[in-house]
């Protein structure tokens, strides 16, 4: 009898329930909505995007055709064979996913090295092939040849690519032309992590700092309009709405600071390897951290109740994720993917991080980097406009 | 001072105003003196938020004349927020329930460009009118009881020292010992920082504080003017003869509504109804006569004069009942 009561209760209390969740349609909207729209944009990202992989750009340095003098002989001589068809072979597409960039010939160019550096060092390519002197020889002699590369050990992802990638180039390079001697390879990955630096959280930082930052962030404004019950009496006093927005922005953007600085304090304790400028490093959290916040006050003012801010944080946290390249390269993606994409945080955040630590590059020094930073802090502009618009717009009445 | 001689701080004429092709007010004009309280009464929906909002510069798009605290609404656009006050109906829409009295208190005041000790000597004096208690000054709004939250939420509206207080239902959601207590509160702040008060209410009993009440229906003015006044306008002049029937039934109702000299009967109880009599000095023994001889039992008659709760219920009676014949 007690069960049977109890159970219509619970049917009662059940239509109390669906109209409450009836009585937020967007809402309702938005949870209904949220799990097919993501899985189709995750869908649609594999889709239309080039799953392959990016392809790493390549500089060739090649030694082989400096000549080898006998001294028993005493003459030099000059074997450029093998060289010349590994770079064919190379031009040819031949080598998957290594794309030849750029060509020094180290014979007639003594300072091919320190230019490729350079390259490397200014992205303009991600691998740097050097092919020795006497290579040719060795194969000819049947002796064991060397190829040496030198990623860019700022990109733990190039690291493990390259070394992948060539070991397939040299196999393909062996098979194709019949050759008997093993290639060796030798790989000294610069700008990476030194020995006495935490290597997991270096590696870690460029993604996690940017997510920790802007995770914190959001989570502390998300409610921070929405929630915030006396706004519309506010607004009965000489108060602004414009005012109201300012006060929340400098509010919060007091606690980013603290924020950013305990952030880079205890990174620096666990061993963060930082071989840029600390304060630069400092600046570039804080865009990160301001994006996130006004994301935050973005979503909060959009929002009529806290349960769709609360949605509305979790959809666009996973949009930032699935469109931060850590899956997909943002280049690879499709064009509506990549504006979207660059209206996110990661396509600006990842480089900066990583760029500071482990390449020392300066916000203020290096044009690239100045970008990234700046395109943070206009996508931030846009935002904070928006914000008010929608505030401005928004009945707000006692 | 006379009536006359004093400003009018409050002064609608001809206000007009539609949400897209709704008419919301529809030619509202009344006006109210310095110092006085005026209660925009009617049943919900009438339109007396919406005439607040108009007055406090929140719906711009209105046709006519609103003065307020003795500025152009319509000129003045939000400056006139300096010179008011406001209470909402929810303390939750006031009030940080996070936050202390007095630090609520720095917040608004600050809001009107008082310094932190302006704000808080202010806000102390008004505490100390309202009686809120000096040992919860310091403790969260939340911890608060209803009664303290209202009252702090009545002190905010005045932290300005504004020239004119709006209380959107400041009776509502409050039992009636408490409603009584508010009233008081509101009269003796009345009193003696002389504020002028819009108060908005459907609480009838608002109008005994009132100096001069608006009756809204439907987004029209019904009656503006004095309570006492308007209680005047009834039949007989607001007096009333109360008579206790035993065993009263329609039928007596009906017979006691027929007799020419009466205006109008109310039944107010079981065996109780209060009639509005032409001359009632005349009539009411008249009456008492006619109804013994035709066998019905009068237990008591009192006279006295009609509540403004009875004079709302017959106006709107007879509103309806115009409305019905048309």
């Amino acid at each position: 009898m007690g069960l049977k009561e109890s159970f219509s209760r619970i049917i009662k209390l059940l239509y109390k329930e669906f109209s409450l969740i009836k009585g937020d349609k967007r809402a309702l909207f938005m949870a209904l909505a949220l799990p097919p729209l993501i899985i189709s944009a995750f869908g649609f990202v594999g889709v239309i995007s080039d799953i392959e992989g990016t392809p790493i750009n390549c500089a060739v340095i090649t030694y082989d055709s400096l000549g080898y003098y006998y001294p028993q002989y005493n003459t030099t001589y000059y074997n450029s064979t093998w060289d010349s068809v590994f770079i064919n072979m190379f031009n040819n597409g031949q080598f998957p996913r290594l794309k030849l960039k750029i060509f020094y010939n180290a014979s007639e160019d003594p300072y091919s090295m320190h230019e490729a550096r350079l390259d490397l060092a200014s992205d303009k390519v991600d691998l740097i092939i050097l092919i020795p002197a006497e290579f040719s020889e060795a194969i000819d002699l049947g002796f064991p040849a060397i190829i040496d590369n030198i990623p860019d050990g700022s990109n733990i992802e190039t690291i493990k690519d390259s070394l992948n990638l060539m070991y397939t180039a040299t196999n393909i390079f062996v098979e194709t032309n019949n050759i008997t001697p093993q290639i060796n390879m030798n790989s000294r990955p610069v700008y990476g992590v030194p020995q006495n630096a935490n290597e997991i959280m270096a590696w870690a930082s460029t993604i996690s700092l940017p997510f920790l930052i802007i995770g914190s962030c959001l989570t502390l404004t998300i409610l921070s309009v929405v929630n915030e019950k006396p706004i519309p009496r506010l607004l009965i006093t000489p108060a602004k709405k414009g005012e109201v927005l300012a006060a929340k922005y400098i509010a919060n953007s007091i606690i980013m600071i603290a924020q950013c600085v305990l952030t880079v304090t205890f990174a620096s304790i666990f061993g963060l390897y930082i071989s840029g400028s600390i304060v630069d490093l400092f600046l570039a959290l804080f865009a990160i951290g301001f994006y996130g916040m006004c994301m935050g006050l973005l979503i909060s003012t959009i929002s009529d109740t806290e349960t769709q801010a609360n949605q509305l944080l979790v959809a666009v946290f996973l949009i930032m994720i699935l469109l931060s390249g850590m899956f997909i390269d943002i280049s690879n993606m499709n064009i509506v993917l990549q504006v979207i994409a660059y209206g996110l945080p990661f396509a600006y955040a990842v480089p900066l991080i990583s760029e500071i630590c482990f390449k020392a590059k300066g916000i203020f020094t290096n044009p690239t980097l100045f970008w990234n930073f700046m395109g943070i802090i206009i996508i931030c502009m846009v935002m904070i406009f928006l914000t008010y618009l929608i505030f401005k717009l928004k009945r707000k009445e006692v | 001072m006379q009536a006359s001689e004093k400003q009018k701080i409050i002064e609608v004429s001809n206000l007009n105003l539609s949400f897209g092709k709704k008419h919301i007010l529809k030619d509202i004009s009344f006006y109210c003196y310095e110092g006085e309280i005026l209660g925009l009464m009617g049943i919900s929906g009438a339109g007396k938020t919406t005439i607040v909002r108009v007055l406090v510069a929140q719906l711009p798009n209105f046709t006519g004349k609103v003065i307020c605290a003795g500025m152009d609404v319509k000129k003045s656009g939000i400056k006139i927020l300096q010179k008011i006050g406001y209470v909402p109906q929810l303390e939750s829409l006031n009030l940080y329930y996070n936050f202390t009295a007095l630090q609520n208190v720095r917040i608004f005041g600050s809001m009107f460009g008082l310094s932190k000790k302006e704000a808080i000597e202010q806000g102390k004096r008004i505490f100390q009118v309202l009686e809120i208690p000096e040992d919860t000054w310091k403790s969260k709004v939340k911890d608060m009881s209803g009664g303290e939250k209202k009252r702090v939420s009545i002190a905010l509206g005045l932290i300005n020292n504004p020239e004119v207080l709006f209380l959107d239902e400041p009776t509502t959601g409050v039992d009636a010992s408490k409603r009584f207590d508010i009233l008081n509160y509101l009269r003796k702040l009345n009193r003696e920082i002389k504020t002028t008060m819009v108060i908005v209410t459907h609480d009838l009993e608002t109008s005994n504080i009132c100096d001069k009440v608006v009756l809204l229906r439907n987004g029209q003015i019904v009656d503006f003017d004095t309570p006492a006044n308007l209680i005047y306008k009834l039949p007989s002049n607001g007096e009333i003869a109360r008579l206790k029937i035993d065993e009263l039934s329609n039928k007596i109702i009906e017979t006691i509504q027929n007799k020419d000299y009466v205006k109008y009967v109310l039944r107010v109880g079981k065996n109780d109804i209060e009639v509005y009599l032409h001359d009632i000095n005349n009539n009411i023994k008249k009456l008492v006569d006619q109804l013994v001889d035709n066998n019905i039992l009068v237990s008591s008659v009192t006279r006295g004069e009609a509540s403004f709760k009875r004079y709302f219920q017959i106006r709107m009676q007879s509103i309806e009942q115009s409305k019905n014949e048309v």
